[in-house]
């Protein structure tokens, strides 16, 4: 690995250098041209991985990005949290024994992250699987501008550096939004979402938007990330998972042979692809969805099943309150939750309700917040 | 449920058949007094074959592990020794687990590829038990920790297949099922099948919902739909399974599941606790049927058995025959193939496997028939890949089967291939299939294709912290398996076969 030359701005810049040099690179050069990102943006938990990686600490997020934790999103009416939504029984999703036992009452009844947003408490999550604060997870909401510079400044530390025009590199990073060719997704995704209210339960306006994707990831030596590569206008969360999947894919692959490219390049489509498809899910045109999602909906229709493919964005759980939350409701559960008697599922469940735990401290981080 | 399905029928009373019985008598809809029938096909003999199961398979079932392993002359493995594979006198060790932990956000193996590649190279050997002699040896890795290092390994079983199938017979008979009984031995075979049900040589019919083929290639009730043919996967259809043979105790008792090349294919040894089976996989374009006997072999048993393509078991050693599948799951006809017929290992007993998952209900909706074609098409075809790599990734030159033929797919997992040495690190990084990178990363290294460089994330570490750690669980590896009691000590205290309860 040698040569790096990132082309743009922002997030998407910023991130991608982080991580190479973090990683080792020798060489990131920084062409920064596109003009930082504003206003506040929302994370998914799986941020904090990334975050992790490149050793910043939630207090430092709070400090430069105004961090706050989010502990669920509310799509319509209906309210996704974060973490587990109840525990699979006997290998069998829980969500099952709720179409069979369930007395009406919404799914995320079973989560204590809505709970919890819903009476605006927070903690972190428990490291102890034993105790009911393992089940939480939370994202983040950011200042984007703040996040840009926070990511620049870890970029830089690592050994990254701002360049004037365009120097030579063994790989071109194209961070910018730019005018490619273009699959034209619009017809799914007639517009996208951004951030509205930022508390424990965000929620999100719809934001005009262009929805496709480039022909390919990689072109010679330029590789498309972020919103170069592809826009779906998931300011839910989506986007950044996107960025952080593309970023981690190119630190591993770094795709200067034609192999290497050709599979970024399949992989990013697939990630993409499949983001897009919870992005027509949760606010696009369901009328005539791409084949994976059709597929998608009517196994969920027919008996509850989340089909999930290769490099998925969500976690099956956020399928099926994405499903839920559209008004797709399974007309039948999986046969095999009948090997439990009907009044010890319901006993289950009673017991399972998570709105009363939902009192731990509010301690770390986000504190006041 | 509204409109559940009542009855469930099982063509083929080998393993295959008995496992799907077992499973299915968890359900509730199958509590019913003859609610399941088996019925055995026209060919059905017993064959005796060595498989590895998942332990999850058994436990799903409630079964007492020391019990079954009595009652079915059962082993442990922790991997398997592949001897002239890569090179003639190579060996190596496919394990049941990761090598180690992630160090640093990078994979194990990468550092191993950096130290690799420093003044002073390592070898991957001893980064497993079975590499310290711990083939001979038993530890039930059953630690939950993901820190310790008992949760870096797993473990498979070998035994008798027909007393297995015996065993699940026995438990899904308590259950629910009934098998036909018989005056003769052929009398309760399959003689016919017809759209509604199946008639018995005995004249007996039987009526079900939905029909189980578990009666091997012949696919008795699947081949009669256009859609469930069989399909052959072209890189594997020249092999065809030779003879089988067991020994009785020898010398080589101890010796670990082996599969060794040679110039025309590859034979098998599995030791059981009572014998050590061996069995021979060849080209038939390349070699003989007569010729196929190793020289070992007495004639009079050459004489006595024939090949037969219908014998392919489900060993990993011996799935490597399987050149066919049936190309659609479960098709129209309300039929649905056999778990373990079909399958190379056991499939998972949870929901996306399990029969009663895939079929929710008598409505036999296409949408539901068609994903669990996709899933089983997606698993078969990943099992292919993997089985494919053992054949075209090696140095030998004009070895028969080995050469990788023109028509022979590229096994093109994510990212392995980058012409003829592999760069990338993320072989078998998908959902669907049942060999995850580990074992592609077992296959590759130890067949000598390593990948030249290694992930950049390495770098993070210092390379002195990654030797440290490298050592350490080299030694702590060495130490565990030096403590662990013999095999065969371990059997005999834990299940010996020859003991009864």
């Amino acid at each position: 690995m040698t040569r790096v030359l990132i082309v743009g701005g922002g997030i998407d810049a910023w991130m991608t250098a982080a991580a190479l040099a973090s990683a080792g690179a020798p060489t990131v050069m920084v062409a920064e041209t596109a003009p930082p990102a504003e206003g506040r943006i929302a994370a998914l938990p799986s941020l904090r991985g990334l975050h992790a990686r490149l050793e910043i600490s939630e207090e430092r997020l709070a400090r430069a990005a105004g961090a706050t934790p989010r502990l669920a999103a509310r799509y319509g009416a209906a309210v996704e949290p974060f973490g587990e939504t109840g525990a699979s029984l006997e290998g069998v999703p829980f969500h099952h024994y709720w179409l069979r036992a369930g007395d009406g009452a919404p799914l995320a009844d079973w989560s204590l992250a809505a709970q919890a947003a819903a009476r605006g408490r927070f903690a972190p999550a428990s490291p102890d699987p034993r105790s009911p604060l393992s089940t939480l997870d939370h994202g983040l909401t950011l200042d984007a501008a703040g996040y840009a510079d926070l990511l620049k400044a870890v970029a830089l530390k690592a050994g990254a550096m701002v360049v004037d025009g365009r120097p030579d590199a063994d790989l071109v990073v194209d961070a910018s939004a730019s005018e490619e060719p273009w699959i034209d997704w619009s017809a799914w995704l007639p517009s996208g979402v951004k951030l509205a209210d930022d508390g424990l339960v965000s929620t999100f306006q719809p934001t005009p938007l262009n929805a496709g994707r480039r022909a390919r990831a990689v072109s010679g030596n330029v590789v498309a990330i972020g919103a170069a590569y592809g826009a779906i206008g998931a300011g839910d969360g989506g986007d950044l998972q996107l960025l952080q999947s593309a970023v981690s894919r190119l630190v591993a692959l770094f795709p200067t042979t034609p192999a290497a490219a050709a599979e970024y390049d399949r992989l990013s489509e697939l990630a993409l692809e499949r983001a897009r498809d919870m992005a027509i899910l949760r606010w696009g045109d369901l009328s005539s969805p791409p084949a994976p999602l059709a597929r998608k909906i009517a196994q969920f229709e027919s008996r509850g099943r989340v089909v999930m493919y290769d490099e998925e964005a969500w976690p099956e759980g956020a399928w099926v309150h994405a499903m839920l939350a559209r008004g797709i409701v399974p007309r039948r559960w999986d046969p095999l939750v009948e090997r439990m008697p009907l009044e010890r599922t319901r006993g289950v469940l009673g017991r399972d309700e998570g709105g009363d735990r939902a009192d731990g401290g509010g301690d770390g981080a986000f504190q006041g917040a | 449920v509204t409109n559940p399905i009542r009855k469930i029928v099982i063509v083929g009373g080998g393993t295959a058949g008995w496992m799907a019985a077992a499973l299915v008598a968890v359900l509730p809809a199958c509590r019913s007094p003859s609610a399941g029938r088996i019925g055995r096909d026209r060919h059905g003999r017993r064959r005796r074959g060595h498989r590895p199961a998942h332990p999850n398979f058994n436990a799903r079932l409630g079964l007492d592990e020391a019990d079954f392993m009595r009652k079915t002359q059962a082993t442990y493995k922790l991997g398997i020794e592949f001897r002239d594979w890569g090179r003639k006198g190579d060996s190596y060790i496919h394990p049941f687990g990761a090598f180690g932990h992630p160090i640093g956000g990078a994979p194990f193996h990468q550092h191993w590829l950096r130290a690799r590649s420093g003044a002073r190279p390592t070898s991957h050997r001893g980064l497993q038990p079975a590499d310290h002699g711990g083939l001979g040896r038993q530890v039930r890795p059953a630690l939950p920790d993901p820190r310790a290092l008992g949760s870096t390994f797993n473990y498979a079983y070998q035994f008798d297949a027909g007393l297995y199938a015996l065993y699940l017979r026995a438990y899904a008979e308590a259950a629910a099922w009934s098998a036909p009984r018989a005056r003769s031995p052929t009398s309760n075979s399959v003689r016919e099948t017809a759209s509604s049900g199946v008639v018995l040589e005995n004249g007996e019919r039987i009526e079900g919902d939905l029909f189980i083929d578990c009666s091997g290639f012949r696919g008795l009730l699947i081949e009669q739909r256009a859609e469930g043919r069989l399909r052959r996967l072209d890189a594997l259809a020249a092999l065809r399974p030779g003879r089988r043979r067991a020994v009785r105790f020898g010398r080589a008792r101890h010796a670990p599941t082996r599969a060794t090349a040679d110039a025309a294919g590859w034979r098998w040894r599995i030791p059981l606790q009572h014998r050590v089976g061996n069995g021979y996989v060849y080209c038939s374009s390349h070699i003989s049927d007569d010729e196929a006997a190793p020289p070992c072999w007495s004639t009079s048993w050459r004489a006595r058995r024939r090949p037969t393509r219908a014998s392919c078991g489900s060993s990993p050693a011996a799935a490597r025959s399987s050149g066919c599948k049936n190309v659609r799951g479960r098709r129209p006809g309300q039929r649905l193939p056999g778990a373990a017929g079909e399958h190379q290992h056991p499939p998972d007993p949870g929901g996306d496997h399990h029969p009663a998952g895939a079929v929710p209900d008598r409505g036999f909706a296409q949408a539901d028939q068609d994903e669990y074609n996709r899933v089983m098409d997606l698993e078969f075809e990943r099992i292919r890949d993997f089985l494919v790599l053992h054949y075209h990734a090696n140095q030998r030159d004009r070895v028969a089967v080995l050469e990788r033929p023109p028509h022979l797919p590229d096994p093109r997992q994510p990212g392995l291939q980058d012409g003829p040495v592999p760069r990338s690190r993320r072989g078998g990084a998908y959902k669907d299939g049942f060999f995850k990178e580990p074992s592609w990363l077992a296959v590759y290294l130890g067949q000598n294709v390593v990948p030249v460089g290694h992930d950049p994330l390495v770098a993070a570490v210092d390379p002195a912290e990654s030797a440290r750690v490298l050592a350490e669980l080299r030694a702590a590896v060495a130490r565990t398996v030096e403590a662990m009691p013999a095999h065969q000590a371990f059997l005999r205290a834990f299940a010996d076969a020859r003991v009864s309860p």
